[in-house]
């Protein structure tokens, strides 16, 4: 996409998100005049911003709106929340075109007819509430034109060749122009050059300055206003001449000359009767008609007279006129009878005027349909959906397959190779354990001991190499695969950023411009912020994700130089060279986190629209507040906390507050408030949404969790209020009596809370009934860097983020009981269920039992609650750079992510709420 | 000498467009997001042969900002061009006034835009 | 500099603007006999122009632009014959 086009859409967007607000602002004070100005200056550039492109749709809309808000601001036309209504819906229409400019280049051909009928439903709009009906009238007079004010004396002054320039080309059919022009006494003052503009007069055949009035002396000159009149003879259009004295039409006359004025025979007078032999003979050719002989007899009489002679004018001109096609006897007879007199011919005698040559305005061509192109590409079916399972199984396999071959080629002096081999092997040994392929299990270790011994990944190639060969022969659909893998794994070697996996909606696409930066290239902002492309700060963001784990492989350097090696001394340098590089490493990390900041007015500004829209529907009076909209958070943490978000706002909207006769009734105001804010505490944001409606029952939604089997009895009758409104978090729990169609569509709140664990966050509700209800998310600054603690079980390491871990603990075997056939311990004077986390993830293997008789326990925590997760041991805590999976591994549930770490080997990121 | 045009416009894509189009046809070119931003620019030392200033914009329009130029000694000849979506003979009228050169109505193609200028700038 | 000034002779050249117009009327109050030099000139603003209209000054070289001398002769001219 080119620059512009780019800065456009962008642009674009930021106009119609300011349109919309200010739409809405002026439904509480319709009369804020500031506001109608914004408005209209916003449409208005849109508008203007669009001409520069092929947009005809978008620009119709915008110029409809434009007039229609125009109108507005000048009081023509009152505000009303039916114009609003329709303007935002022209605006979303104009977002749809964004967006298919954006993603296609051009407006669907359909679009057309959508924007007609906008533009219409504007225009009518727009006529139906004109307070005054009277449109103004442009008068567009334009300076008299009629022949009487022809300045003959100007003509005059003509050269005689311009004359007869002049009189040839109006002869053959053009119309030449007598231009006045009279420039206003300060046109000085208005930037103007008249002279430069009078020199300028197109097709100008010859001009003249004149002076308006007598000058003064010298001393009282006023240079400064403009006291002359310029005059220029042109044989342009009427047309371009007025475009071209544009600006000062209204200090000009044009005049059409007619062909006969520059018929002015000029020179000494001498001679007198002399001549009266020629004009008698002359006369006598013309009742004979022989013009032929007449030519003759006045280019001898030329040769013998001086030419200076107003006779030989007149002969000039009497020649002229002759060889003009065809001939004007009349003319020729008054021209003729003027040689008698040796007076001007005197044109009025002439009965026919001008030998019309009506310029033929040639008709425009009319566009035809031709061109039009009917969109024909139907897409071609997608393959992978269409196979069976197995075959979607073997796609998958191979595509593994090819990525792990990708990998083991990669350098193989890098540190970390022998965790590579190792990782590499454990994928292939998975899978091939998944498909009972218990050859290759075999041939795969056979391999990898080879690997490890050779510290080379050369033994694992060939087996993979000598797979993906048998793979092909025998199912022939994985042939294409190893070139193309359709499932949209990414393979290693595509330096490109891993793809964020939450879905973007279409107005979060203009957040891509991260972070939200000054917006105008003007030079006085230029210089203290820059728009960057997001793809380049991802870039940065995964190299710095590479230094810090290629930073984290010197730690084993160090160790590996001392004990290995026994070289201490070296080990010491390199963990201070370490410390340092870590450092730096830490701050740039930061730095980069930093750039990374965007506001979570982004997600805001949506609501204004959202909650008028909802309200509406509902018909609720809803007064919206937003606080701390200018607290940052990382883009994709804002981005995430999008759809929770208006999820959150939509359901209090819809179950919470109450329709204006219920609110009455109760005492309250009939416009119930609706706070979303947000503020930072710590390193986490919290964002919370206040409503003053009804609240919520936790008697109604324990009876509801109950017969849904979500809690039992024993629950129900434990539980706190906070716990039991809480529970509306659980899967599978809708309060709506009624499923609406704003929220209930079959997505509960656990949706929302699916959506902020997996950023991290963790959200709670509190609500009295009666009083309102509030929903509190606190979320992390930044999902960058995870800190992660690891944990082993089954010979096996995993990373569990840290957010999640309450405690460690080691617990006697004699202090588990079973109740219910699942295991619980009482910690800390609680019972908490305790899981395998071996089972959980369908290891085999038992839990080990360290030789004190205890196991180690994890007490996690999930959201409100904690469970205990039975490990074989615990490690260190890390930072790591989690990367999201994808492809096939994107939907594992029980990982969030993947990182890398120092020594090269991958550590899956446990997800508690997946496994658990 | 290449000449200096001075261009005023809210809009990045517009200063975007016009500036390519000028520095293409050899014009120095500066720009200001606003008649605030431009008067500064006038008052401290900037002496473009032509200013070309969108109507409406935020913080100072183009009108206001015509009339506070021509009251700058150094401006009181400068050419002016409103480069604008509006078209109201009303507005025009009010623009000449005070003491703008000419109108072009957005969108200007780039040669219409420089034929202008050439019209209005001698030795342009 | 657009206009060139000599002991007792303006020379033009270029384009002369409309910012030259006050000292070029200061130049020609003080010397009331000087000419004017156009050889060089491309364009001047009608101010210009209007100076040298009212101070009646003869032209010592005409403009080498045809079109200019044109135009300056309709007027120029016609002062200096009065």
């Amino acid at each position: 996409m080119n620059p512009l086009l780019e800065q456009f859409l962008s642009e674009a967007r930021e106009f119609l998100q300011g349109i919309a607000e200010k739409l809405m602002q002026l439904e509480n004070t319709p009369d804020d005049s500031y506001l109608l100005v914004e408005l209209f200056r916003l449409v208005h550039t849109l508008k203007g911003n669009s001409g520069l492109f092929e947009f005809p749709e978008m620009t119709r809309v915008l110029h409809a709106g434009e007039d229609l808000m125009d109108a507005v601001r000048d009081g023509r036309v009152g505000f009303s929340q039916k114009l609003a209504d329709d303007l935002l819906d022209a605006m979303d229409f104009v977002s749809v075109l964004c967006d298919q400019i954006e993603q296609g280049g051009k407006i669907e051909a359909d679009m057309t007819v959508d924007s007609y009928r906008l533009a219409e439903s504007l225009r009518v709009l727009m006529a139906s509430q004109m307070t005054s009906a009277q449109t103004p009238v442009v008068d567009d007079a334009q300076p008299a034109s009629t022949k009487d004010t022809i300045n003959f004396l100007a003509l005059n002054q003509l050269p005689e060749t311009v004359r007869i320039d002049a009189y040839t080309r109006a002869m053959a059919g053009e119309t030449l122009y007598w231009v006045i022009y009279t420039p206003i006494e300060n046109c000085f003052f208005q930037g103007e050059d008249p002279f430069f503009t009078a020199r300028q007069t197109p097709e100008s055949l010859w001009g003249q300055i004149s002076a308006q009035e007598a000058w003064p002396p010298l001393a009282e000159l006023d240079a400064y206003r403009s006291a002359l009149r310029f005059e220029a003879l042109s044989a342009a259009s009427r047309e371009e001449l007025i475009e071209h004295y544009r600006y000062v039409e209204d200090q000009i006359q044009l005049i059409p000359v007619d062909p006969w004025s520059f018929v002015i025979p000029q020179g000494n007078p001498n001679g007198g009767p002399v001549y009266e032999d020629f004009v008698l003979d002359a006369l006598q050719y013309m009742d004979a008609g022989d013009l032929t002989a007449l030519r003759s007899v006045a280019e001898t009489m030329l040769q013998l007279s001086n030419p200076e002679l107003w006779l030989s004018s007149a002969l000039r001109w009497l020649i002229l006129l002759l060889d003009t096609v065809p001939p004007n006897h009349q003319a020729i007879t008054i021209l003729i009878e003027s040689l008698r007199s040796l007076k001007a011919p005197d044109w009025s005698l002439l009965t026919d005027t001008l030998p019309v040559v009506t310029a033929v305005a040639v008709a425009p061509t009319i566009e035809t349909g031709s061109e039009i192109k009917t969109p024909v590409e139907t897409s071609s079916v997608t393959r992978a959906d269409a196979k069976e399972i197995s075959e979607a199984d073997a796609l998958a396999l191979a595509s593994i397959f090819a990525t792990q071959l990708q990998i083991l080629q990669l350098d193989d002096n890098a540190s970390w190779q022998l965790g590579r081999i190792k990782a590499v092997a454990g994928v292939l040994l998975n899978c091939c354990k998944a498909i009972d392929d218990t050859h290759a299990i075999a041939a795969i270790e056979e391999a990898l001991a080879a690997s490890l011994a050779a510290e080379n990944s050369a033994p694992l190639i060939d087996w993979l190499t000598a797979r993906s060969l048998n793979v092909a022969v025998v199912k022939p659909v994985a042939e294409p695969i190893a070139e193309e893998p359709p499932i949209g794994l990414k393979t290693l070697d595509e330096a490109a950023p891993m793809p964020t996996v939450e879905e973007i909606t279409p107005e979060l696409v203009s957040a891509d411009d991260v972070p939200k930066f000054g917006r105008r290239p003007d030079e006085s902002t230029a210089a203290k912020s820059l728009k960057v492309d997001q793809a380049k700060i991802d870039r940065l963001m995964n190299l710095i994700g590479e230094i810090v784990v290629s930073k984290n492989a010197l730690p084993y350097l160090a160790q590996r130089a001392e004990e290995q090696f026994g070289v201490r001394e070296l080990s010491r340098e390199i963990k201070a060279q370490y410390a340092v590089i870590n450092r730096i490493a830490e701050e740039m990390q930061d730095a980069i986190m930093q750039v990374r900041m965007m506001p979570v007015s982004f997600v805001f500004q949506r609501f204004p629209r959202l909650v008028r829209d909802i309200s509406r529907k509902l018909g609720k009076e809803v007064h919206l507040v937003l606080e701390g909209e200018e607290t940052e958070a990382d883009k994709n943490i804002i981005e995430a906390l999008a759809d929770p978000l208006i999820h959150i706002v939509r359901n209090s909207l819809d179950h919470g507050l109450e329709l204006p006769d219920v609110r009455r009734a109760a005492g309250k105001p009939a416009s119930g408030t609706l706070t979303i804010k947000a503020n930072q505490e710590g390193d986490q944001v919290i964002i919370e949404i206040i409503d003053d409606g009804k609240g919520i029952d936790p008697e109604v939604i324990k009876r509801k969790a109950y017969e849904k089997n979500i809690i039992d009895e024993a629950t129900l009758e434990r539980m706190s209020d906070l716990e039991a409104v809480n529970l509306i978090f659980a899967a599978g729990f809708s309060t709506a009596e009624v499923v609406s169609d704003l929220s209930g569509r079959g997505v509960g709140m656990d949706v929302v809370r699916t959506a902020v664990e997996k950023v991290n966050g963790a959200i709670q509700l509190d609500s009295q009934v009666g009083k309102g209800t509030r929903i509190r998310i606190s979320l992390p600054l930044s999902m960058a860097v995870t800190k992660v603690m690891i944990i082993e079980s089954d010979d096996q390491v995993f990373g569990m983020p840290m957010d999640h871990v309450v405690e460690i603990v080691r617990i006697p075997v004699s202090e588990l009981t079973s109740i219910k056939q699942s295991l619980t311990t009482v910690f800390r004077g609680k019972i908490v269920a305790l899981k395998s986390l071996n089972s959980l993830l369908g290891l085999p293997a038992e839990p080990i039992v360290n030789s004190d008789g205890e196991v180690a326990v994890l007490i996690a925590r999930l959201g409100n609650e904690v469970v205990g997760l039975i490990v074989d041991d615990f490690h260190e805590t890390i930072d790591v750079i989690q990367k999201p999976l994808t492809g096939v591994l994107a939907g594992l549930g029980a990982y969030s992510g993947s990182a890398l770490m120092g020594d090269g080997s991958v550590l899956m990121i446990l997800n508690v709420r997946g496994i658990v | 000498m290449a000449k200096t045009i001075f261009v005023v416009d809210d809009s990045a894509t517009i200063l975007m467009s016009v500036k390519n189009n000028l520095e293409i046809a050899g014009y120095t070119v500066e720009s200001a997001a606003d008649g605030v931003i431009a008067l500064d620019k006038l008052k401290s030392g900037l002496k473009p042969d032509l200013i070309i200033t969108d109507i409406n914009m935020p913080n100072m329009n183009g009108l206001e900002l015509i009339e506070h130029t021509r009251a700058l000694p150094n401006f009181r000849f400068t050419p002016i061009l409103i480069l604008t979506t509006e078209n109201q003979q009303s507005s025009r009228d009010q623009a000449k006034k005070l003491g703008a050169t000419g109108w072009l109505v957005k969108p200007v193609g780039g040669s219409d835009l420089l034929k202008i200028i050439k019209q209005v700038l001698p030795g342009a | 500099m657009a206009i060139e000034y000599k002991k007792n002779q303006a020379v033009f050249v270029d384009v002369v603007s409309v910012d030259e117009a006050e000292t070029l009327l200061d130049w020609l109050q003080n010397k009331p006999n000087a000419k004017i030099d156009l050889g060089r000139c491309s364009h001047l603003h009608p101010s210009n122009l209007q100076v040298l209209l009212a101070a009646k000054v003869s032209i010592a070289v005409w403009p080498k632009d045809i079109n200019l001398r044109a135009w300056l002769e309709s007027i120029l001219t016609i002062t200096q014959a009065v």
